[in-house]
């Protein structure tokens, strides 16, 4: 895998904190376990545990397998890591957040924004502005124009660094 | 996959493995199970390719190639702090979707300049 394990534990942890890292590191040391047992080992509630593995369920991280328990009937779930699906699953990351940084970079440049300075308003595009004319849509109070150059450096820089990120 | 694309990645997965040690050649063919001819052939293939380094060194008086990765870890340094991280509605995430990369307010709240 060329993914660190210091890299799939900050996955966890963003994904699921700090319970999500202990999950982890029990399937990183454990194939084919058992919410039961993972639950024993790590102290975290089973529920809790079963949320979390259907987190990374969704994000392929993980996988597993059921077969029926012949006493019981019920079904078992066993699961694994999927280590060579990780480096994918981040590369996929890294790509919807270019997709969306270009969009943003692409309206930032293309509009001029206002702003009426209460911190929990919206910005306002010109075009907006100038039907309410130059007043915040939200609190009446005067809008002032925004410098957003410093967004715009912002979003380049970290295209630029995601781009090249993908190249390598 | 067939066996020959399931070598190269076990071969590829032990030389990335190996790290700034390096692999002697004559050690991977071992472990992979394969013939000396078989995985020169290999090693050849994944240098064109630029994947890995061969560089040729004397070992127990004999000149032998050590094999270099190229390859570098994958890392999230890059979208460190990002918020679509952890969005749940990342997929639903467009221009005129239920979820905005134009106006979100956790994005917004990253690109902004911090005071």
């Amino acid at each position: 895998m060329s993914v660190s394990d210091e890299t799939l534990y900050n996955i966890a942890k963003v994904l699921g904190g700090e319970q999500g890292v202990e999950i982890i590191k029990v399937l990183k040391e454990n194939q084919d376990i058992t919410v039961e047992n993972i639950s024993a080992i790590t102290n975290i509630q089973i529920n809790d545990v079963r949320k979390l593995l259907y987190k990374f369920y969704n994000h392929s991280l993980v996988t597993s397998k059921r077969f029926r328990d012949k006493e019981t009937g019920w079904f078992i779930f066993q699961w694994r890591l999927q280590p060579e699906l990780v480096e994918a699953y981040i590369q996929g990351m890294k790509q919807k957040i270019l997709k969306k940084l270009e969009t943003r970079l692409e309206h930032e440049k293309t509009h001029e924004f206002y702003h009426c300075g209460n911190p929990t308003c919206p910005r306002i595009t010109f075009e907006t502005a100038m039907d309410t004319v130059f007043r915040c849509p939200t609190c009446d109070e005067s809008l002032r124009r925004l410098d957003n150059s410093e967004c715009i450096e912002f979003l380049e820089i970290k295209i630029k660094e995601l781009k090249e990120d993908l190249n390598t | 996959m067939s066996n020959k694309n399931n070598l190269e990645q076990k071969a590829q997965r032990l030389i990335f493995e190996s790290g700034d040690e390096g692999i002697m050649q004559s050690e991977l063919w071992k472990k992979l199970g394969v013939s000396s001819r078989e995985g020169s052939r290999l090693a050849l293939k994944f240098e064109q390719k630029g994947t890995i380094e061969r560089r040729k060194i004397l070992h127990n008086g004999r000149w032998s190639y050590k094999l270099y990765s190229k390859k570098e870890y994958v890392t999230l340094d890059v979208i460190n702090g990002c918020p679509c991280m952890i969005c749940d509605e990342i997929d639903k995430c467009f221009e005129g979707g239920s979820k905005n990369p134009l106006s979100c307010y956790e994005l917004s709240q990253w690109i902004s300049p911090k005071s």
